[in-house]
């Protein structure tokens, strides 16, 4: 069983090191999709987020009464990109470019995270 | 029990994590070469979660002004939401200790109000033989001790990495009032395991806290039988306030200030080694200049390091003329014996007065005079601890913002 647990794992990270590398440059020019995110105690509103391939602007709204931060992992709970730390009642913005793949998006303060403060980020190409 | 090596924290979690490699690796039926291999790939994330408890389910967001129990005006702190930083002017010409009303808080969410006569401290595991509860007037009727301790937020000086590198760590962005020194009075912790029938096999001991993440961090049972860890119930000479961990919260001296859990309500004693966010994922440094520790994602975070601040405003202004420039200077390592000052950007150093007391775990105080002349300054200081250690003029940069002990130039306007 743990075996097989293993295998799955590893294919699992084989699919996503096929899949995507790390974010690049390549984004095309022009106006970047928009995405609102909302931080506070424990949660991370949407809890799933889709979006195209390229440039990406988070305006990360912290709506709870305690700091929080925002984070972009891959796959590999590699870090992204972040927000170091989003006061409460502040908003805070994050310009990336994302190549095609599953992320997620959490506030990396101790304990947030399994508190609930995570997301999915499922970056997904246009042409499939 | 083990040897008593491991009341060193970083040899502690050194060898909890070898231990953990092992373990997980036996799980998998693989090399423990072969473990690492897929951790470094990424592939065994999922796993290491798994080890760790999950917290109860969040509650609402607390309005702000429930944050912290006791008032926090901002002339005597800066204001972070749940934590409060001690801004240091407001020590000058005070005495050794931290008042409790000025002592800074660090909550990793809000003050929990809790009833004495309902409350209770569980000491239970597989490490002791006899499961106990003590209630309040249990704990006020034990043996008692008093020590003169500092904590500090492992997080202490975070801003500065802003200013050194142009880029923030993730956190609260403390300038270097997340310290303070008390008076702590408590139980030995030992006394509670002792009459809990501590087992010679038992290893770790993790206090738990009644907040709303339930922090809480192991430490070795070498560690907890030290004569100055302690379940602490009163702080300078008064009943412990609830932002400082009423009913009791643990001292462990020299250990990172997420170790001192406050609102404990319950102690396990295991026979297994035992791990949480707070030793995992957090208080851990994540850098270019740092290799990832598995299960942690970087090198665990372990003692303090050795620093200064002045107590004048950040910033402020002081009129001209002849005066004494107090400060403070810390070190986990031993006590502090040599400070210096520059006035003139780090080209000649003048050596400080060091005040008594002066000891081990707590801090120094210092002196020197200056005849200030008009203008701006950025006043440098530069502590050594009996061990050699002293400020370094860099530190490396990490995503959480730990360890910044650099040699800081406080700003001053001399009118
Ligand atoms: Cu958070």
């Amino acid at each position: 069983m743990r075996r097989r647990l293993l295998y799955i794992l590893l294919s699992l990270n084989l699919l996503c090191a096929v899949g995507f590398t790390s974010p690049g440059a390549t984004a095309p020019p022009g106006k970047p999709k928009v995405v609102e995110v909302v931080v506070r105690e424990f949660e991370i509103v949407p809890k799933e987020i889709a979006v195209k391939p390229g440039e990406v602007l988070f305006v990360v709204r912290n709506t709870g009464a305690i700091e929080h931060d925002f984070a972009i992992e891959d796959a590999a709970a590699k870090s992204v990109a972040r927000i170091a730390v989003i006061p409460p009642g502040k908003q805070e913005e994050l310009r990336v470019a994302l190549r095609p793949g599953l992320y997620t998006v959490l506030c990396t303060l101790p304990g947030h995270k399994d508190a609930g403060m995570k997301g999915m980020l499922n970056v997904q190409d246009s042409s499939s | 029990m083990e040897g008593s090596d491991l009341k060193d924290e970083q040899t502690y979690f050194l060898t909890r994590t070898d231990e953990w490699i092992w373990k997980k690796a036996r799980e998998l039926g693989i090399s423990r070469r072969r473990f690492l291999g897929l951790l470094a790939a990424g592939a065994i994330t999922a796993a290491g979660g798994s080890l760790l408890q999950k917290p109860r389910p969040g509650t609402a967001a607390p309005a702000p002004s429930e944050l912290v129990v006791k008032p926090t005006p901002p002339d005597l702190f800066y204001d972070f939401g749940s934590n409060k930083e001690m801004r240091w002017e407001v020590m000058t010409n005070r005495g050794y200790v931290v008042p409790n009303e000025l002592f800074f808080v660090r909550n990793h969410t809000r003050t929990p109000r809790i009833d004495v006569s309902t409350w209770r401290l569980r000491v239970e595991g597989t490490g002791v033989s006899q499961p106990l509860e003590f209630t309040y007037d249990d704990i006020l009727n034990m043996p008692a001790v008093s020590v003169v301790r500092y904590v500090e937020c492992a997080g202490n000086g975070r801003s500065f990495f802003e200013r050194a590198y142009g880029k923030r760590a993730s956190g609260t962005q403390w300038k270097l009032g997340a310290i303070g020194v008390a008076e702590w009075t408590g139980v030995p912790l030992r006394e509670l395991l002792e009459r809990a029938g501590l087992k010679r096999t038992a290893r770790d001991v993790m206090p738990e806290g009644l907040d709303d993440l339930r922090v809480r961090r192991p430490m070795s049972v070498a560690k907890a039988l030290e004569p100055d860890t302690l379940v602490v119930f009163a702080m300078n000479g008064q009943i412990l306030p609830p932002d400082h961990g009423f009913p009791v919260r643990i001292l462990v001296p020299g250990w990172i200030g997420v170790s001192n859990i406050k609102w404990v309500g319950r102690i396990e004693v295991s026979e297994q080694p035992l791990y949480s966010p707070w030793n995992t994922d957090s208080y851990v440094l994540i850098g270019p200049d740092y290799k990832s520790q598995p299960p942690a994602k970087g090198p665990i975070l372990t003692y303090q390091n050795i620093k200064s601040a002045l107590e004048l405003p950040w910033d402020g202004e002081i009129p001209a003329g002849r005066r004494l420039v107090r400060g403070r200077s810390w070190s986990p390592f031993g006590k502090i014996v040599k400070v210096e000052v520059s006035l003139d950007h780090g080209a000649t150093w003048q050596l400080a007065t060091i005040r008594d007391p002066n000891a081990a775990r707590t801090w120094a105080r210092w002196d020197f005079l200056w005849d200030a002349k008009p203008g701006f300054y950025a006043i440098r200081v530069r502590a050594t601890d009996e061990k050699g250690n002293t400020q370094p003029f860099r530190v490396p940069f990490n995503e959480q913002g730990y360890l910044y002990n650099a040699v800081v130039g406080h700003p001053i306007t001399v009118k």
